[in-house]
């Protein structure tokens, strides 16, 4: 009998068994950064979740979010030296490098729920809930940035305000252009 | 002997089929009782707007805060009957709490759209220059960022957005005490004029309107 219980005991601690936390230490400070920001894409996106995988949960959970993001990028500024830049007179090459996806940035107070469906015998989302949705969402934008077009938008950008600023400090014939990544200018 | 390992084998498939039909996951034995995870579709991502921006973000302040909202009430005398769940136990009284972790950053820098002809002035290879002042130009607090520590009743969406919102504003406090503006304008202005110096001047002046 006491085998029996053991048993039992033993399966149900291996079924409680939790995976291995991730423990994550942050370190908090005042930085220096040198980002010159030239293009922010505010986008959309439908969370959508439904949850009925547990078979134990008897009945369904449905959720529709709404959320809104800003997606920031532009070009590092501290890597424009004297050898990217080639001078003439009046005429003036600059090499600058890439642009680079800077920030996402989700307001809490522009994800908000737009639909709610709970069962019988179910509690509805609580906050923690909803923020894992939100967490996975972010994820998923942070993904697919890239394919938005905000790093060509952020190029073109920076070329234009570069060009007119130079305009403005007396350069007559300028010259943008960006670096490949290995190295050499486009 | 042989009827009834038949009929054990009959049982075992018509519970499977039923299973089946009924489209009832069976569950994994070695995380029998743990939730599965509620993972969200993958909708597309529409794009509302572009902007077109020209900001030097020089300085960003990352920082860690906490928020708590609580709502305290009398309980009703039905209330009093009943077992209370809510941690005040037998108190007269009776609530809910909410306790979020915030971590997040803010950044700083200087608007160049602010710029316009009358903030530079060049003579040969001199060059004088006067930035707009530093202002904040981001405060980036993710769904990441956030954790809630503790949360007790029944609070709606919008109770914690005004939550989070309280941890965001404590930490924009947090980065102005820490002089995160004054630093942003000596930034920019050592990086404008390292800019400046690439370009061929040598003589530059660069001063912010603070």
């Amino acid at each position: 009998m006491s085998r029996t219980i053991l048993y039992f005991m033993f399966c149900f601690a291996l079924a409680c068994r939790s995976g291995p936390d991730a423990e994550t230490q942050v370190i908090l400070s005042l930085k220096e950064i040198n980002q010159l920001v030239t293009a922010e894409y505010v986008v959309n996106k439908i969370i959508k979740a439904s949850d009925d995988n547990t078979w134990y949960k008897i009945g369904d959970r449905k959720i529709l979010l709404t959320c809104e993001a800003s997606l920031k990028a532009g070009i590092d500024f501290s890597t424009i030296n004297t050898s990217q830049v080639d001078i003439r007179n009046k005429k003036i090459s600059l090499t600058l490098p890439h642009a680079t996806l800077f920030s996402l940035n989700i307001k809490p107070e522009d994800i908000k729920v737009a639909y709610e469906e709970i069962g019988m015998l179910r509690s509805s989302f609580s906050a923690q809930e909803r923020d894992m949705l939100a967490v996975q969402a972010e994820k998923q934008m942070q993904q697919s940035a890239d394919s938005l077009g905000i790093l060509k938008t952020a190029e073109t950008n920076a070329r234009l305000f570069i060009t007119q600023f130079l305009r403005n400090a007396g350069y007559e014939d300028i010259e943008v252009k960006f670096e490949y990544a290995g190295g050499n200018a486009n | 002997m042989k009827k009834s390992l038949f009929r054990t084998l009959f049982i075992v498939l018509l519970t499977f089929l039923v299973l089946l039909l009924l489209n009832i996951k069976i569950p994994d034995i070695k995380n029998i009782f743990r939730s599965r995870p509620v993972v969200i579709d993958n909708t597309p991502i529409l794009i509302k707007e572009i902007r077109e921006l020209a900001q030097l973000c020089t300085i960003t302040s990352a920082g860690e805060v906490v928020a708590d909202s609580s709502v305290i009430r009398l309980k009703s005398p039905v209330e009093a009957l009943i077992p209370d769940l809510s941690g005040f136990g037998q108190l007269p009284v009776s609530g809910k709490n909410l306790v979020i972790i915030g971590r997040g950053k803010v950044i700083a820098g200087v608007d160049l759209q602010k710029l316009n002809t009358q903030s530079v002035y060049v003579k040969d290879d001199s060059i004088s220059l006067t930035l707009p002042k530093a202002e904040i130009l981001d405060i980036i607090m993710n769904p990441s960022g956030f954790e809630i520590f503790s949360e007790t009743g029944d609070w709606s969406s919008e109770a914690v957005t005004a939550v989070k919102m309280k941890a965001r504003d404590k930490m924009v406090v947090r980065s102005l005490q820490q002089g995160i503006l004054s630093k942003a304008n000596l930034r920019s202005i050592m990086l404008m004029e390292n800019f400046l110096y690439s370009l061929g001047f040598r003589q530059i002046s660069v001063q912010t309107n603070a």
